[in-house]
């Protein structure tokens, strides 16, 4: 069985609030701050998040000017645009992982630097960071779910990872996704439904509150 | 709110608010909600089908994403966050807080507003359905019966559908009763399917075409920019109105969608004077409306008339003045400040709600 090809795993610090009240709580204080123009909101929002938003540019893109110029652009439109935010609609997390994945496709679309960005990709996934996994260790709760989130998406019918793997990993619209896997439009987008909605089934199983 | 997309070819399931999402939206929609979660359509189809399909199941769907974004996680480079940062300042000076918002437009003003109503109503009990509401409609449910005929009379006035009864259009209650009338027996599920199955298609419809142009709203002659802001006011009363009735927490509406509302109503004011008989041709007004979204307005108090030094100045919450404006608060009940002669103050509180229909 093919296995998606996903970048190896990293260390990040886990949020410090699990609880999705707290973490409710805590986001809709430092939007506030952000309102009132306390940049010190911005650090923290920026430390908690930006590897979640560097890491998702630098996949889609596969490039690390991209990534970074994509990491800029988020940031600073939550600065100048905080009451954009509807945390009943979503997370923080959920907002600022939108937005760079939306500005980072985007980017590679418009750029056209999909051949680079594929070599790039390809490159990064064959290399191997002995020191992230270990530090990784410490981590252990994060890991498992990184882990776990791995073995959710591997265990997709292969068909259905493929079309996840171009769509969202890699940013192909469904019509690119269609065209590079020989199959019509309509069921490249049944595959992405299906394959989140597995997903989301598994997730689910997990635990309901862990990754809102 | 759960929305299992894998059952979405299967039979139609009722089992209660959780699933509710499921049950109103078509397989080929849920569909478009991935390919939208996953951002994997652009340009105008982009646009397209984001204005077909339910924003709360693109939410829903889009949390999966970000949980798989985990997976990419890495450190940006350490030099990063300085320049970040610094950009960010560059922006907007650190100390400076925030006084305008980026316009939002009032096709997305009302999608979002229905939105908003849509969650609050996928989440009642089912006794919250039946408690009383608005005493010409009775029940919460019949108030909402009442968004499913204001949708579908307005489309038929767009050309979709059947037009609405002629001698009982202008009358925005009685216009809808007959819709009142044939949801009674409908279930909570299938009547919220067809109200926001509704709003979506009328934002859809009214979208086609320029928004300057005119359309009657009941006894109200606007643009479709203007029945947009009408309609996200009505529903935003409404929704209003359901949390009184079930009591629940009133909602908070975001900073642009105030805006908008309040910029609009401050434009209707000099109108609002006229057609209330209460115009003083030659003053002006100034208005400061206070809270998220709040802003100085001078205006005059006719229609053709001129602005000038203000005459009367009127201080109050943005959000209580709206609710003056759609008549969930008397004009009297509004804590204000008042510079100038109070005559004037309460001509012009005694007409904001003169665009109000229920």
């Amino acid at each position: 069985m093919t296995t998606l090809e996903l970048p190896r795993l990293r260390p990040v610090e886990p949020s410090p609030g699990s609880d999705a009240v707290a973490e409710f709580g805590t986001s809709a204080s430092l939007l506030n701050r952000l309102v009132a123009g306390d940049d010190g909101a911005l650090g923290v929002i920026y430390d908690q998040y930006s590897p979640l938003v560097y890491g998702l540019a630098k996949s889609v893109s596969g490039d690390d000017l991209t990534a970074r110029e994509v990491t800029s652009e988020v940031f600073t439109y939550l600065w100048e645009f905080p009451d954009r935010v509807d945390l009943s609609r979503g997370s923080l997390k959920a907002y600022l992982g939108m937005i760079a994945h939306r500005r980072a496709v985007d980017a590679v679309r418009r750029s056209e630097r999909r051949r680079m960005a594929e070599d790039r990709f390809r490159a990064t996934s064959e290399q191997s960071s002995p020191s992230g996994e270990t530090e990784a260790l410490h981590h252990s709760a994060l890991r498992w779910r990184k882990e776990r989130l791995l073995g959710l998406v591997n265990a997709l019918p292969v068909e259905q990872r493929d079309a996840l793997r171009l769509a969202y990993f890699e940013g192909r619209t469904y019509r690119q996704v269609a065209d590079e896997l020989g199959i019509p439009e309509g069921t490249a987008k049944s595959r992405l439904r299906l394959a989140l909605a597995r997903l989301r089934e598994q997730l689910d199983k997990d635990d309901r509150w862990a990754w809102t | 709110m759960g929305v299992d997309m894998s059952s979405a070819n299967s039979p139609k399931r009722v089992k209660g608010p959780e699933v509710l999402a499921e049950e109103i939206v078509a397989p080929d929609e849920m569909d478009l909600v991935a390919a939208l979660a996953l951002d994997a359509i652009e340009g105008d189809d982009r646009r397209a089908a984001a204005m077909s399909v339910a924003p709360i199941d693109v939410d829903d769907a889009r949390r999966v994403a970000i949980a798989l974004a985990e997976l990419t996680e890495e450190e940006p480079p350490a030099d990063l966050r300085e320049r970040v940062l610094s950009e960010a300042r560059s922006r907007r000076a650190p100390g400076t807080p925030l006084v305008g918002s980026e316009p939002i437009s009032p096709s997305e003003a009302f999608l979002a507003t229905v939105d908003a109503l849509h969650r609050l109503l996928a989440d009642l009990r089912p006794d919250e359905w039946t408690a009383p509401a608005l005493g010409q409609y009775g029940r919460v449910r019949d108030l909402i019966a009442h968004l499913v005929g204001v949708e579908e009379n307005l489309l038929g006035v767009l050309g979709e559908g059947s037009p609405p009864d002629p001698s009982r259009w202008a009358d925005h209650v009685q216009a809808t009763a007959d819709h009142v009338q044939a949801c009674r027996e409908m279930t909570t599920e299938a009547l919220l399917e067809r109200w926001v199955g509704g709003a979506r298609r009328l934002r859809v419809v009214a979208s086609i075409g320029s928004p300057d142009r005119p359309i009657l709203v009941n006894d109200v002659p606007t643009t479709v920019r203007g029945m947009f802001v009408l309609r996200m006011f009505e529903v935003w009363t409404h929704h209003e109105d359901v949390c009184r009735a079930t009591r629940r927490p009133l909602p908070i509406i975001d900073r642009a969608r105030l805006q908008l509302m309040s910029s609009e109503l401050m434009d209707a004011l000099p109108a609002a004077l006229t057609v209330t008989g209460t115009a003083v041709p030659g003053k002006t007004m100034e208005i400061v409306l206070t809270g998220t979204g709040g802003a100085t307005y001078r205006r005059p108090m006719a229609l053709q008339s001129e602005v000038g030094f203000p005459d009367v100045t009127i201080t109050a919450d943005i959000v209580d003045f709206c609710r003056v404006a759609s008549r969930r608060l008397a004009p009297g009940a509004l804590a204000v400040e008042v510079e100038g002669p109070s005559e004037l103050c309460d001509r012009v509180l005694a007409a904001t709600g003169a665009f109000a229909r229920d």
